[in-house]
């Protein structure tokens, strides 16, 4: 579990929550100033849990999180299911260099606090895998119009959330719901073009519409 | 003549707008566990219902009952998955559970007609121009005269007919449906039409899901039954008739009862977002029973809510309806409900009123009919 800043809440909700831990566990919380309530209660964690290691990382003295310092405390890696819950580049620089590891993409779970939402007039890149090959582009505001004018034809209907013809697989990035304002996760899921726009860099997939 | 305006001013509308979204953001963050158990043990029923009817046509080798009993669980096995299942999946509404078959992209249905196709003509369009005359196709199928808006032809003298014979074959106006609006096969195309998917995938789609439909129903089945082919063939026909009957007749309440109303493209057009709720509101009509009739038809008893929300779950509906009619009687819009036989008498009265021009009904009523 890789925690950063106000990321360590979920996952410690998840381990008060068990009874018993049977495979080792590594938590690392890195932040700039940690909260001391829940660091503390991490440390009691390992006595209740022989199989846990809690590893607090002070980023102001110590730096950030790099990638020597984690594969130097869990060598396996490659083997473990890994949850990453943090600001929205964290977590997605993270599952970048995790996957790069050969860590299998359902291994990793991720939640994002989008503390660092980037502006809605911001031009994100775009990278869509077409039947004709990959395209990159810039998209701004509404994806469904964003793709359309790149020149793609993406598959459409209402255009207004409501008829599903649009669906379309998000391989990695963050989208929000131009409806409801809600942010979706980083990870693999299927979007309405119509109804979202791009919030990060992302990559989708137009060969799994319809 | 405007009717949305009529109803409700642009502030109204906005506010309308803001408190469904509201009740949609609320039960949509409810949905979890409890839900998909709900559509696995539907799943799991219909699958039961489904082998159970089809070995019992066999046992009908012994006695006629047990045949008609297989019938009627094999009717019941095509009707949950074409609606309580079927339907709702198709609009996504259980999208949410990452199933990897039971979700909008990958789900297909004991129907004649192509699940894609459907999506395009009824969650598209259908849903998007509801009750907008010469856009919503499903307001007559372009086969019966339902309103004054439309002009009178001498067919409409006989739709009665027509209508009886589109509920036996109901499974096929379905499939069709998509392709008589893209004039596929007769008529000259329209020229504000325009489609994403080819004449050509039009009719491979129909042509392909139609055949294996008939192989399944009228040959395979048949012939793994040996000697019994025909009861086998005939008990899957008196299924299909069944479903075909029932779901033509619960579609039909949705939009034909005696009060809906009626739109023009123009008065929709740049339509806000509490106005296309409205329009909905204004334009479907639900009727009441007890539980699990309203599974039994798909939950599109609850027609109002469906089309307010169609991507929640139809299980929900009957929870919502309250909350819904609460806020329609706030801003005093008509929340159309009654009993099934009620709603459907008003529906077969409908038919058979605009079989007649306007003119004619007048001088024999000597009121507007």
């Amino acid at each position: 579990m890789l925690a950063a800043g106000s990321g360590i809440t979920p996952l410690f909700a998840m381990l008060s929550s068990i009874s018993r831990l049977t495979q080792p566990l590594t938590l690392i919380y890195s932040a700039r100033d940690a909260d001391p309530v829940l660091a503390a209660e991490c440390i009691r964690l390992q006595e209740k849990f022989p199989l846990l290691q809690f590893i607090q990382l002070n980023s102001t003295t110590a730096g950030r999180l790099k990638p020597e310092m984690l594969l130097a405390w869990v060598p396996d890696l490659v083997k473990r299911r890994c949850y990453l819950c943090g600001p929205t580049g964290f977590s997605q620089q993270w599952q970048q260099w995790l996957q790069q590891q050969g860590v299998p993409e359902q291994a990793i779970l991720q939640e994002s606090f989008g503390l660092q939402l980037t502006a809605t007039t911001e031009m994100q890149s775009l990278e869509i895998k077409t039947p004709g090959g990959v395209l990159q582009t810039l998209s701004q505001g509404n994806l469904l119009q964003s793709l359309e004018q790149a020149g793609l034809a993406p598959r459409y209907g209402c255009r207004r959330g409501i008829c599903m013809q649009c669906l379309c697989q998000k391989q990695q990035g963050q989208v929000r719901n131009l409806l409801t304002g809600t942010l979706s996760g980083n990870g693999t899921e299927v979007i309405q073009l119509c109804i979202t726009e791009a919030v990060t860099a992302l990559q989708l997939d137009l060969t799994s519409q319809g | 003549m405007n009717t949305l305006s009529q109803f409700l001013s642009a502030h109204q509308a906005e506010q309308l707008a803001q408190e469904l979204d509201q009740l949609a953001a609320t039960t949509r963050e409810s949905l979890g566990e409890s839900d998909a158990r709900y559509l696995q043990r539907l799943v799991a029923v219909q699958r039961l219902a489904a082998i159970s009817g089809r070995l019992l046509l066999l046992a009908g080798f012994w006695s006629a009952w047990w045949w008609g009993l297989g019938v009627l669980l094999l009717a019941l096995a095509k009707i949950l998955d074409n609606m309580e299942i079927g339907h709702n999946v198709l609009h996504g509404q259980y999208d949410w559970m990452n199933h990897p078959y039971l979700n909008s992209r990958r789900f297909e249905w004991d129907i004649a007609c192509d699940a894609k196709s459907w999506q395009r003509t009824h969650n598209f369009e259908h849903h998007t121009y509801t009750n907008i005359i010469g856009k919503d196709r499903d307001f007559g199928y372009g086969l019966l005269r339902l309103s004054d808006d439309f002009r009178w032809r001498l067919r409409n003298l006989w739709q009665f007919v027509t209508y009886l014979l589109l509920s036996t074959l109901f499974q096929w106006g379905v499939s069709y449906h998509e392709l008589a609006a893209q004039r596929v096969f007769a008529g000259r195309k329209k020229a504000d039409r325009h489609s994403q998917v080819s004449d050509s995938e039009l009719k491979k789609a129909f042509f392909s899901k139609g055949a294996r439909q008939l192989l399944k129903d009228y040959l395979v089945f048949p012939l793994l039954a040996g000697p019994l082919f025909l009861q086998v063939l005939l008990g899957n026909l008196l299924a299909n008739l069944i479903r075909n009957w029932w779901t033509a007749t619960v579609i039909f309440c949705g939009h034909f009862t005696a009060e809906v109303y009626t739109f023009s493209a123009e008065e929709c057009e740049g339509e806000s977002r509490g106005q296309w709720y409205l329009r909905q509101m204004l334009g479907s009509s639900n009727f009441t029973g007890p539980r699990w009739f309203h599974i039994l038809t798909g939950h599109l008893s609850c027609q109002i809510e469906h089309h307010l929300f169609p991507d929640l779950p139809a299980s929900r509906y009957l929870e919502l309806a309250p909350q819904v009619q609460a806020i329609a009687q706030r801003y005093q819009i008509p929340y159309h409900s009654g009993s099934f036989l009620r709603q459907y008498g008003t529906v077969l009265a409908r038919i058979l009123r605009y079989s007649l021009p306007a003119t004619v009904r007048q001088t024999r009523s000597g009121a507007a009919g």
